[in-house]
């Protein structure tokens, strides 16, 4: 799914935080890192991208949807089908279990339907993410790469189109990083998603096909990609 | 139904929150839902027995007491009437009138004397195995304390002494046990019935003693007295005095018809020492008292009530703030408001629901156990 902003200006208040995007397109399958310093308005523009915030002015087309004509219903329908959000934090819901956190959005929104389809992804998708055997795991008994990558399968088990990563790899180690960054790179391509990954790890960025600097604002084209 | 699932796993992931919530709330429903189904079923009972036994004549005093002894043997009473108001009241009226006379008990259960008519009166019926009472000494168990007490036709059973330290007074009589009667769930379940005469000889009024020994020249506390009624010595017993005299605690009374009662109700009207009352009416007054003292306690609910809202309505914002995160990772994921309020409300009417059905349980046990202090109430 390929996403277009024009000319989108987004602001906190009058004399607060201001992003202004002239113009930004990822293509369908890509891979984009947002990078730069904090507050500069790198997770914005993922809330943006997803329809949690709306632009004060520009258009942000998503595949065939206008996503700043969409009023807020439409735009979690639109959100919880087309876009797997998966946060620096993980943000699993700690009294529901491996399985439970996986099948979450298909409880969150009627857009979703939990069929023997999901069910059948789910378990192929548990085995991919190597946690078969922690499906019925309580989520504080598992490791921090363990709930990303529970954080993961949440996010791609609905197939989005828009992968929105902030930060996946901020709180894990060398090892988990690595092994985070191969499976979401693997799960995109697989299902053909953009992937979007806000990071402050620049070790990172040659694996990225496109790379927007939010200091300068300006996109980047990385050597090999 | 997604917001009853997650309500559910919610309340499930935490029991000792949910339990303490469920167990508070439960117990703040219990209190007015039983003091209700208490007050209802008094009246349910005190009113049943109440509408069969119309009328009670006892000596003048208190009303309560007078009315409570004639229908369920409080051992309260104003004191006694001579047995000749029964014979006469038998020859003025067409009404079934039925002795009672109730000062004496035996482990506990008071000792009831009266006519066969009585079971008649309140169409009780006799278990398997059981004789009708046929002579001095012979009684009848109510059902509740032949169970508690282990007894049955065959056994006998002691009265209990009226006061250890006066020798001249009454003495305690083995009284045979000749039935245990149907279980009414009334006052008739934990009372033993004896005939009028058994009743006199327990208080002394009459005795059995050796035929060599006599009263002349002797003082009858010489001689020696039968605690037990046997075939062998029941010829021995006799009365001493008019029988006319003897005392009654009370007597129950049903009329023909209205007029009848009318008429018996003006025979006592201006009696000096003797009084008649309608008994719905006197424990319809009793019910009263218990209805405003269940008023007063209703206000006190209201305002437990009030309490345990404002407790809850707290317990829901501080839970609400508690778990911003989590709803906030709802939106992000794309659940709208409505979900996350429907969330909360299933999680507030599944604790409620099962404090609900905690409280009932509770008030249908206290019930249950309740009904045997009804019956016993006025023991």
């Amino acid at each position: 799914m390929d996403a277009t902003l024009q000319a989108v200006e987004f602001g906190y208040g009058d004399a607060g935080f201001r992003l202004s995007i002239p113009e930004l397109t990822l293509a369908t399958g890509s891979r984009t890192a947002f990078i730069g310093p904090s507050g500069s308005g790198k997770t914005t523009l993922l809330r943006l991208l997803a329809g949690i915030a709306t632009p004060q002015s520009g258009t942000i087309q998503i595949g065939n949807h206008a996503l700043h004509t969409l009023p807020e219903a439409g735009r979690r329908a639109f959100r919880i089908q087309q876009i797997g959000f998966v946060f620096q934090d993980f943000r699993l819901i700690d009294y529901l279990d491996v399985r439970e956190n996986l099948r979450l959005p298909y409880r969150l929104n009627k857009a979703l339907t939990l069929g023997q389809d999901v069910e059948e992804r789910l378990e192929t998708l548990a085995e991919t993410l190597l946690l078969t055997d922690k499906l019925s795991a309580a989520i504080d008994t598992l490791s921090q790469g363990e709930r990303q990558r529970v954080a993961i399968g949440r996010a791609l088990l609905p197939q989005p189109g828009l992968i929105l990563a902030d930060e996946p790899t901020g709180n894990l180690d060398p090892t988990n990083k690595t092994r985070i960054l191969d499976l979401l790179f693997e799960q995109a391509e697989a299902s053909s998603a953009t992937l979007v990954m806000v990071t402050h790890d620049h070790a990172l960025l040659d694996r990225f096909e496109q790379v927007i600097d939010f200091e300068t604002f300006h996109a980047l084209e990385t050597a090999d990609a | 139904m997604p917001s009853l699932f997650l309500a559910w796993r919610y309340l499930r992931a935490r029991p000792g929150q949910s339990a303490v919530m469920i167990l508070g709330l439960s117990l703040a429903l219990y209190l007015p839902l039983v003091t209700h189904r208490l007050v209802d079923e008094f009246d349910r009972t005190i009113g049943a027995r109440a509408a069969n036994t119309p009328l009670v004549i006892g000596p003048k005093g208190s009303r309560f007491d007078l009315a409570l002894h004639g229908l369920y043997f409080r051992a309260r009473n104003n004191g006694t009437i001579p047995y000749s108001e029964y014979t006469q009241l038998v020859e003025r009226h067409r009404a079934t009138v039925i002795p009672l006379h109730c000062r004496f008990s035996a482990k506990g259960y008071p000792v009831v004397g009266t006519t066969v008519d009585y079971f008649h009166f309140r169409n009780i019926g006799m278990q398997p195995g059981g004789k009708t009472m046929r002579q001095v000494g012979d009684c009848e168990l109510g059902a509740t304390v032949a169970t508690e007490l282990g007894l049955g036709p065959g056994d006998t059973i002691l009265t209990d002494r009226d006061n250890l330290f006066d020798l001249a007074g009454d003495y305690p009589l083995q009284l045979n046990i000749t039935a245990v009667l149907a279980s009414t769930g009334t006052a008739d379940d934990t009372a033993i019935f004896v005939e009028l005469k058994t009743a006199w000889i327990i208080e002394g009024i009459g005795h059995g003693h050796d035929p060599d020994l006599d009263h002349n020249g002797t003082s009858p506390k010489l001689v020696k007295t039968h605690l037990e009624i046997t075939p062998e010595n029941v010829e021995s017993f006799h009365f001493h005095g008019d029988s006319a005299s003897f005392p009654l605690t009370a007597l129950l009374a049903r009329a023909e018809d209205a007029k009848g009662q009318a008429l018996m109700l003006a025979d006592y009207q201006d009696n000096p020492t003797i009084q008649i009352l309608k008994t719905p009416e006197v424990m319809a007054e009793l019910m009263g008292m218990i209805l405003r003292v269940r008023d007063f306690l209703d206000a006190h609910h209201a305002l437990v009530a009030t309490a345990m809202g404002a407790l809850l309505a707290l317990i829901i914002a501080l839970t609400r703030r508690l778990r911003a995160r989590e709803m906030k990772t709802l939106t992000l994921l794309g659940c709208g408001q409505g979900l996350q309020w429907s969330m909360q409300a299933a999680e507030l009417a599944i604790v409620l629901g099962i404090a609900f059905l905690g409280a009932w349980t509770l008030t249908a046990l206290t019930i249950y156990g309740a009904s045997s202090f009804f019956r016993t109430l006025t023991g």
